[in-house]
Order: structure tokens, then C-alpha cells, then sequence
């Protein structure tokens, strides 16, 4: 069995973070109007349980980040990590659920799928657009046609 | 036999031209919305539903029920391929099965689901034309205490997906549970966790988490790992079809998730994904080579496909019995059957028994369609493999978003899924499982409503979950599987110890 | 360097570009189009109360494309805050709401509420009926009503979503018969079915549903139908109504049309004759006879005043009962 121990920075951030969760947690519980109930267990107990937990988690993976044995078994290590292509995926999304309803689901769904395949390192941006095109506009026709599903039209309306 | 006149007439009603095309349609767009995550049965049914109201209700039930069939099938799919679960009854086939996919086994992993899913089909409609009584009295006996001690027993079934760090795992099931939170309490009506937002409200729904976990962050961190881009998945290592291995070890687990899944359909709040969790944890725990669970063993996908199919099954038989829908596509049916002003219950078999029996025959012929429809297709989606990873990962998540924004036409829910993707990239970046998060999603809200449930109805007497006979079975059972691996590590020490100083 | 600015600039194009085109896009000439929102999911009451008038407009002829859009949660309320919201002032948009729409803005403590819609009209209804197992000692309401009055906390109702029209109902029933409505032992369930088999199993004393859910399981025996809360009986269903076993409660699970706020009178009036056409189409007859639907058509003023008792009546209940504050 390997040691429970992700890299220390990295290690100490997780333990943080699911220490604050609990405490988000625990703050809403706290928060709640409990209306009269038989069952003497109200909508916040099963919350504050939750939370107990997270902070139990949290501070263990916290307090292990700083001792000697987190830095022998290092998680997000040995391997070089494409923070680029992550930023395009993740401005890709952003920007495709910003523009899905305005310009319509047949631009948005191209704009993603070129956004990907770019991320993804490819350069045949004809190709790629071609494909998108058509698995966009098939889909969409497919959809709104066949099942009456509203998908939006965006600027294109009338034309597909 | 009165039954086999029955069926007998059932077959005769639905092997006419008409009917076979529209059990042949229902079949295949089944197995095509199946393979979409976030456009399941359900939705697909109710939006067909005004289109379908000029037709025969016979040959609309028969298409219908292709449909659900269909999309349990078509659901695997992608779970293996693509590590992308269509439905959340397949979200546990995604942990063998793609990890078989990317060691070339992926057509043998399509082939044991779809084989598995028409062994589990074709049990499932015999259980629903010669035992309906029997399960119908058994979905009764539970009440909200029962149900909660097989919530309970189901959780002990997450030490198997778990993994090798318990603290790792025991995380991210507590992150599910959390997320689970989020939305109106059951009970009471009381917001929570939904920081005022109103969309919040409705809670957060499986499908967003699963994508969002698996598609999502699969995406990203596929994008974030050159070295793993590098390295060239092949599509078939070995024989394309299921080796004689294979076939020996699926053969079981197609059985015994057949007689897992399908009286938790027939249960009011069974539903398919708890059936295959417990799958799962049962043929870990019978294999003889446990350490393969992870690493894309058969079993793993054999047992739980088996399962939610023989679910879909088991849902049928409270609803053409009773006329009790036990999920969301089972209460589409119902509506189906009210807009010809069918009601279902003790009085439709005889009252339309040509529907009745036409409708079962032909669930045993669509099973045979979809097993003819998806076998030969698994050599040929595995080529899916071979496309281009960046035409490949631009389809998943151009067809995830799709999925997930058609749940509540809402760009909110592609919000959610862009978070829930974020947290699945750092889960997957720093070892952390995500099956366990589904669980406890799935299994947190069901648990936490029925414990509330039960302790209402007894007014504050948590005696209750012991004084039920049932409900005590269940819990007993939960705390001997719970228990009896650490007894048997006790014992398998204290032997060693004895070897050693004796 | 020079691609990324390149893709930069195409960003920042497509957004300009998207924001400019949006303005752009106004709504076209009225009754061109129509849009009736569903405030849930396809398959439920609302949205198949939206599709039944999306074929009656469909079917006069009077407007050109009827589109239904569904935007589920919340009981309604996310629906109602878009229409509110960015529908304000368009009067070619409808939104089905109703009864379970008034409890579900209370219980949410939504901003936006019924005063924020111009009011259509109330289209149908269904009565709430009260249901003991087959197999139940209780044979009659009065045996109902006598062992809530005993103990409140004995009796536990099963039933849907918290606050919605059969917890109302069950908190009005106790009222009127006298008993602490603060210690109505109500249970809800999430869906139909499951609230179903807890009353077939007997795991709960007592079940409310709209009739026509639970109309075969009535007929077929295994559930004793109590009383129906209609104001008097329904023809073809033998059921003895509440008030005339001396519990003074009437209630109808409407469900109405209303528009987005901001419209003056012309609009208004424009939107009630496209209403008021429908309803007298055959196409919404078919679709009443089909469903069973009762037909509760109430339009324009008696609608507002009806939406306002409604309102008064639902709080007092809700509080009543401790889930609004």
C-alpha cells in the first residue's frame, strides 16, 4: 500500500479545501429555518454529518502535508503538465455556454468542437471544420425535427 | 397453461409487419439516445408522446418499450469506449470496461455488456410473464425503514470501489454526498446549499455530475497529459470477439446480476444504478483474483450491465400490474397509457390483454433485435477508438454539453458541468476515485430521505429500523458484509502468527 | 505569440459579435410566433397542459409557429423567474402555472411571484381525493377525521412534494375538522409512484393524490377512496365529496395561463382572444375528454381576484403548518 500522502503544496491545498467545504457546510446547516417535524431529525442533521466528515478528511490530508513522508510519494509529479491546452478547454466551455443561446446551438457547437480539437493539438482546422459542421447541423436537425426538442436556433433561426 | 395461450397470442399480435417495425424503430433510437449522455428514455418518450397519440397504442408501447430496453444497451457503450456514461445505470460499467477499452479489449467488454444485457433481458420478461404476483407483493412489503437498511447495505458495497488509499476514496465519497445536498430538502421544503440562486433549487441532477466527473474531467486531463496523448490506443489486442476465458468468467455474473437487478426495478425507489453497484461489489468480492478489479476485469462489466437491464425488467411489472411507476421513464408510461385512456393496474390484462401480451412478446423480440443490432456493431464502435483524439474528445464534449444544457434547456446546468469537469480533473490529477462520488450522490439523498421518512411516520421511534423484520434481515446482512472481511483478515493473521511462531 | 493574439481577436469577435446580434434579434411581428413556457419537465401536468394549447392554437390557425419550451424546477419557480425576468414586456410568451406554483413561491421564498405575471386564465382543474388502504380499519371520514382529532401525530399522510397541493389539502382537512393543524404527521414522497406503495403497503395511514393518478387502484379495490374535495359530486366518480361529510373543504388543483408582466390592455386583450379561441377549439375539447381533465375556464378579472384568495388561503395553511415562517 502506498502512503496516503499527495505532494506537500499540493497536499495542504486539498485539506484547506475540503476544510473549507465543511465549514461552508456546516455555516448553511447553522443557517436553517427548521420547520416542526416527528422525525426529530431535521433537514440539517445529515448536513452537519457531511461536514464533520470533510473537516475530519481535510485536516488529515493538511496535517500529512507536513510531515517528512509527503515528499516521497509525490501525486501530480513526473509528468509535464499542458496548463495550455487546459486554459483553451476550460475558456472553450466558458465562451460556448456564454454564446449558446445568442448566437444558437449550431455556432456554439462548432465554435467547441474546433475549440477541443485545437486544445488537442490539431492544426487541420479545415478538417476539423468540416466534421464539426456536419455532426453539429445533424444533430441539430435531429433534435428540433425529429424530436421537438428546442434546442436554441440563435441567429441562424429560420435557416436549418 | 393459461399464461403460454396468452403469450402465445402475444406473439401472434406482435410479430405482425407493423409492429416488428416499430419494435425495430424503438430498438434503434433506444440504443442511439442510450449512447447520449443526459437525453435518457424519459425524456425521450415525453417529448414523443403528442407525436405518437394518432398511433395504435399497441404499436406505440411496443416502440416505447424498445426504447428503454434500447437505451440501457446503448448506454454501455459509451461507458466503455469513451468513459463517458450515457445513463447513470451504466456509470459503474465505465470502471472496468474502459480501462479493458485501452488495453484493446474494448470489443469483448461491448460484447459481454450486450450479451450480458440480452441474458438479463430475455430473464427479466419470463420473471415479468410467469412471477409478476409474487414481486408485486414483495415491492409492497417496503416501506421507508426497509428501504433505508438497503441504502445502508448498498453503502457497504462502496469499500470495493474504494481503491487503494482508503482516505482517497472515503473523500470522494463524501464530496458526492455533499453535492447531493445541494437543492430543496424533501422533507421540509427548505433550501439548501443553494446560496440563493434559484436554479440551485432543483438540486443538482446525476447526469451533470456524471459527465461533468467523467467526460468532462476525462477531457481535461487528457488535454493536460502530453505523454498520455502520445501513446496510441489500439482498438482490438487479440481476438475481436470474447475468448473462451472470457466467456467462462462472464457467464456467472451475467446470472447473478440478472437476480440482482431485477427486483430492485420492480421496487417503488429501487431504480437501476444501486443493482449495479451492488454487482460490482459481489463479483469483487466472489472473484478469485480480486486484485484485477481495476485493472479491467470482465466481471466488472458483465455483472452490472447484466443488472440495470434486468432492472428496466423488473420496473415493468408494478407498472402493468399495479399500475405503480417506479422511474421517471416508468411515469412517462404512465402518462402513454392515460393519454389512450388506459390505466393500468389488475384490471389492463384483462381489459387489453392483446396490448398486454403484445407488449411482452414483444420485449422478448426486441431483446433479440438489440443482441443482433449491438453485436456485430462492438467490432465496429471500437474503431471509435481509432479516431483522432482531437476529433474524438471535440465529439464527447460537444455531445455532453448537448446532453446536459437538453436536461432544463438551461446554460446554469453547462455552468455545474464546468465546475463538477474542474473538480473531476483534480480528482483524476490527484488520485482521488470518482466512482465513490457518484455513490455517494446517488445513494446519500435516497438514504437521507427514507432514514427522515421512516422516523416521521414511527413520530421520533428509531426503533423502527429493528422492529421490521425485513429491515433487520437487511441491516444484519449489511453489517456481516461489512464485518466479515475484517473478521477474515483477523483470522487470516492470526494463523500466519500461529505458522510463524509455531 | 501571433496565434494566440490571432485567437484572442477571434474570441473577442465572436463575443462582440454575439452580444451585437442579440440586441439585434428583437422579437418579430406579434402572434407571428408564440411560445408557451412549461415551467417543468416534459411528461407532467404543466407541460402537457402547454402542448394540449400549443395544438388548440395550433389548430385555429391563428398563429403561425406554437413552440413549447421547458424550463423545469423549483415547483415552477425557476420558469416564473425567467418570465419575470428577461420575458418582461413580450406578448407573444405564455407560461402554465398553477396551484402547486402558489405553494412552491411561498416555501422557496421566490422574489418573484404571481403579481409579477399578467394574469390569463385558469384553464382546468383536477380534485384532490383522500385514500386508505383496501385493507384499513378506517372505513369512512369520519373515522379519519376522529383518530386525527385523537392524536394528529397518528395519522401520517402520505403524499407529494412538501407544500404542494396534497400537503395543502391535508393541512386543510385537519383544520377543518379541528385538529392541530401544527401536528399534521405529513409525509411527502418524491413522485407519484412511491407515494402509491406506501399507501398500498400500508406504511403510511392515509394517501392524497389527484383522483385520476390513483383512479384504477380505486376502482380495482386495493385503495378505499374517502372523500373528494370537489365542491360537489363529479359526475362518473362514486365518491362522496368532503363537505358533504361535514369537512368544509373544497379544493381544485388548477392549472391556468398567464402572460409576462408589462403589457398594457391591448396586448393583454390580444393574448386573452388567442386564449379564449383555443379553449373553444375542438382540438381542447378532444384533449379535455381524453385526459380528464375537469374543464375550470376562468378567464381575465375572476381569475386575478381567484388567484388572490388562493394566495390568502395557501399561506394561512403553510404557516399553519410551520413550513413558512
Amino acid at each position: 500500500m502506498k502512503p496516503d500522502t499527495p505532494k506537500s503544496a499540493a497536499g495542504l491545498a486539498i485539506g484547506l479545501g475540503l476544510l473549507l467545504l465543511g465549514g461552508i457546510i456546516f455555516y448553511d446547516a447553522s443557517q436553517m429555518q427548521i420547520p416542526p417535524t416527528y422525525a426529530k431529525v431535521g433537514p440539517q442533521a445529515f448536513p452537519y454529518f457531511i461536514a464533520l466528515g470533510l473537516a475530519v478528511v481535510g485536516a488529515y490530508f493538511a496535517w500529512n502535508s507536513w510531515t517528512p513522508a509527503a515528499r516521497r510519494e509525490i501525486a501530480a509529479e513526473g509528468f509535464t503538465t499542458d496548463w495550455r491546452a487546459l486554459l483553451i478547454i476550460g475558456a472553450g466551455l466558458l465562451i460556448h455556454l456564454n454564446i449558446l443561446k445568442p448566437l444558437g446551438f449550431v455556432i456554439a457547437g462548432v465554435f467547441l468542437f474546433m475549440c477541443i480539437a485545437f486544445a488537442f493539438g490539431s492544426r487541420s482546422f479545415v478538417r476539423d471544420g468540416i466534421v464539426a459542421v456536419i455532426l453539429v447541423v445533424l444533430s441539430y436537425v435531429g433534435f428540433t425535427h425529429g424530436l421537438g426538442l428546442q434546442l436554441p436556433p440563435g441567429i441562424l433561426a429560420g435557416l436549418l | 397453461m393459461d399464461v403460454l395461450a396468452s403469450l402465445l397470442q402475444g406473439f401472434a399480435t406482435a410479430v405482425t409487419p407493423m409492429n416488428l417495425m416499430w419494435c425495430l424503430l424503438g430498438t434503434t433510437l433506444g440504443t442511439a439516445i442510450g449512447i447520449l449522455p443526459g437525453i435518457g428514455p424519459a425524456l425521450t418518450i415525453a417529448l414523443l408522446l403528442p407525436i405518437t397519440a394518432k398511433l395504435d397504442p399497441t404499436g406505440a408501447f411496443i416502440m416505447f418499450a424498445g426504447l428503454y430496453y434500447g437505451a440501457m444497451y446503448g448506454s454501455s457503450t459509451t461507458s466503455i469506449l469513451l468513459n463517458t456514461p450515457g445513463e447513470s445505470g451504466s456509470i459503474i460499467t465505465a470502471v472496468e470496461g474502459n480501462v479493458m477499452a485501452k488495453n484493446g479489449r474494448g470489443a469483448a467488454a461491448l460484447a459481454t455488456a450486450a450479451i450480458g444485457s440480452f441474458v438479463a433481458g430475455t430473464l427479466g420478461t419470463i420473471a415479468i410473464t410467469f412471477l409478476a404476483p409474487l414481486f408485486v407483493k414483495l415491492a409492497l412489503l417496503f416501506g421507508p425503514a426497509e428501504y433505508f437498511a438497503l441504502m445502508v447495505l448498498a453503502f457497504t458495497t462502496v469499500s470495493a470501489l474504494l481503491g487503494l488509499s482508503l482516505s482517497r476514496g472515503i473523500t470522494s465519497l463524501l464530496l458526492g454526498l455533499a453535492i447531493g445536498l445541494v437543492g430543496t430538502d424533501v422533507l421540509t421544503g427548505q433550501p439548501r446549499l443553494t446560496f440563493d440562486i434559484l436554479s440551485l433549487l432543483r438540486g443538482i441532477d446525476i447526469v451533470v455530475v456524471a459527465v461533468g466527473l467523467f467526460a468532462v474531467g476525462e477531457a481535461l486531463y487528457m488535454a493536460s497529459r502530453p505523454d498520455m496523448r502520445a501513446g496510441e490506443i489500439v482498438p482490438i489486442r487479440g481476438s475481436i470477439f470474447m475468448t473462451a476465458e472470457e466467456w467462462r468468467r462472464s457467464w456467472k455474473p451475467w446470472l447473478r446480476g440478472t437476480a440482482l437487478g431485477f427486483p430492485f426495478g420492480a421496487l417503488p425507489a429501487g431504480g437501476t444504478e444501486i443493482p449495479t453497484f451492488l454487482s460490482y461489489f459481489l463479483e469483487k468480492r466472489m472473484s478469485k483474483k480480486p486484485e484485477e478489479f481495476g485493472k479491467g476485469a470482465i466481471e466488472g462489466v458483465a455483472g452490472p450491465e447484466a443488472a440495470n437491464n434486468a432492472a428496466v425488467a423488473g420496473v415493468l411489472v408494478p407498472l402493468l400490474t399495479l399500475g405503480l411507476p417506479t422511474s421517471a421513464t416508468a411515469a412517462i408510461l404512465l402518462a402513454a397509457f392515460e393519454q389512450y385512456n388506459l390505466k393500468p393496474g389488475p384490471l389492463l390484462f384483462s381489459s387489453s390483454s392483446t396490448l398486454v401480451w403484445g407488449l411482452i412478446a414483444s420485449l422478448y423480440i426486441g431483446n433479440v433485435m438489440l443482441l443482433i443490432l449491438n453485436l456485430p456493431l462492438a467490432g465496429l464502435w471500437v474503431r471509435l477508438l481509432a479516431i483522432p483524439q482531437p476529433l474524438l474528445y471535440g465529439g464527447i464534449l460537444l455531445f455532453s454539453t448537448l446532453g446536459v444544457y437538453s436536461l432544463n434547456n438551461s446554460t446554469f446546468d453547462l455552468v455545474l458541468l464546468f465546475l463538477v469537469g474542474i473538480l473531476g480533473f483534480l480528482m483524476r490529477r490527484y488520485d482521488f476515485p470518482v466512482a465513490p462520488c457518484i455513490i455517494g450522490l446517488i445513494l446519500g439523498r435516497l438514504a437521507e430521505a427514507q432514514f427522515r421518512r421512516a422516523l416521521t411516520i414511527s413520530q421520533g421511534d428509531a426503533t423502527v429500523f429493528f422492529t421490521h423484520p425485513l429491515s433487520l434481515a437487511l441491516l444484519i446482512i449489511a453489517a456481516l458484509v461489512f464485518v466479515g472481511p475484517l473478521f477474515y483478515r483477523w483470522r487470516a493473521a492470526k494463523l500466519q502468527s500461529a505458522k510463524t511462531a509455531g | 505569440m501571433n496565434r494566440r493574439t490571432l485567437i484572442a481577436s477571434a474570441v473577442a469577435l465572436l463575443l462582440a459579435g454575439g452580444l451585437s446580434l442579440n440586441l439585434a434579434s428583437t422579437p418579430a411581428l406579434a402572434l407571428d410566433e408564440l411560445r408557451i413556457i412549461a415551467p417543468a419537465a416534459p411528461g407532467g401536468g404543466w407541460d402537457q397542459t402547454a402542448r394540449a394549447m400549443q395544438e388548440a392554437v395550433q389548430s385555429g390557425g391563428a398563429v403561425k409557429a406554437v413552440t413549447v419550451e421547458n424550463i423545469p424546477g423549483a415547483g415552477g419557480t425557476v420558469g416564473l423567474a425567467q418570465l419575470a425576468g428577461q420575458e418582461q414586456g413580450k406578448d407573444n410568451v405564455l407560461m402554465v402555472n398553477g396551484l402547486v406554483m402558489v405553494g412552491a413561491i411561498l416555501t422557496n421564498k421566490s422574489a418573484v411571484t404571481l403579481e409579477n405575471t399578467t394574469p390569463i386564465a385558469r384553464l382546468t382543474g383536477e380534485y384532490e381525493v383522500i385514500v386508505v388502504p383496501g385493507s384499513s380499519e378506517l372505513k369512512t371520514l369520519a373515522d379519519l377525521v376522529a383518530k386525527l382529532k385523537a392524536d394528529p401525530g397518528a395519522v401520517a399522510w402520505g403524499g407529494g412534494s412538501a407544500g404542494g397541493t396534497d400537503h395543502i389539502l391535508a393541512g386543510l382537512v385537519a383544520k377543518a375538522s379541528g385538529a392541530d393543524v401544527s401536528k399534521l404527521n405529513y409525509v411527502p414522497f418524491s413522485g407519484g409512484g412511491e407515494a402509491l406503495a406506501a399507501v398500498m403497503g400500508g406504511h403510511v395511514v392515509a394517501g392524497i393524490s389527484g383522483y385520476s393518478e390513483w383512479e384504477g387502484q380505486i376502482k380495482s379495490g386495493e385503495l378505499r377512496a374517502l372523500g373528494i374535495s370537489a365542491p360537489e359530486r363529479v359526475a362518473g366518480i362514486d365518491i362522496p365529496t368532503l363537505k358533504e361529510q361535514g369537512v368544509d373543504v373544497e379544493l381544485a388543483n388548477w392549472r391556468a395561463i398567464v402572460a409576462p408582466p408589462g403589457l398594457n390592455d391591448e396586448q393583454k386583450k390580444a393574448l386573452l382572444a388567442t386564449v379564449d379561441a383555443a379553449v373553444k377549439s375542438d382540438s381542447w375539447k378532444k384533449v379535455l375528454a381524453a385526459k380528464n381533465w375537469t374543464d375550470l375556464y376562468l378567464p381575465g378579472d375572476d381569475f386575478t381576484k381567484l388567484v388572490a384568495s388562493e394566495n390568502a388561503r395557501v399561506t394561512e395553511i403553510l404557516k399553519g403548518i410551520g413550513l413558512v415562517q
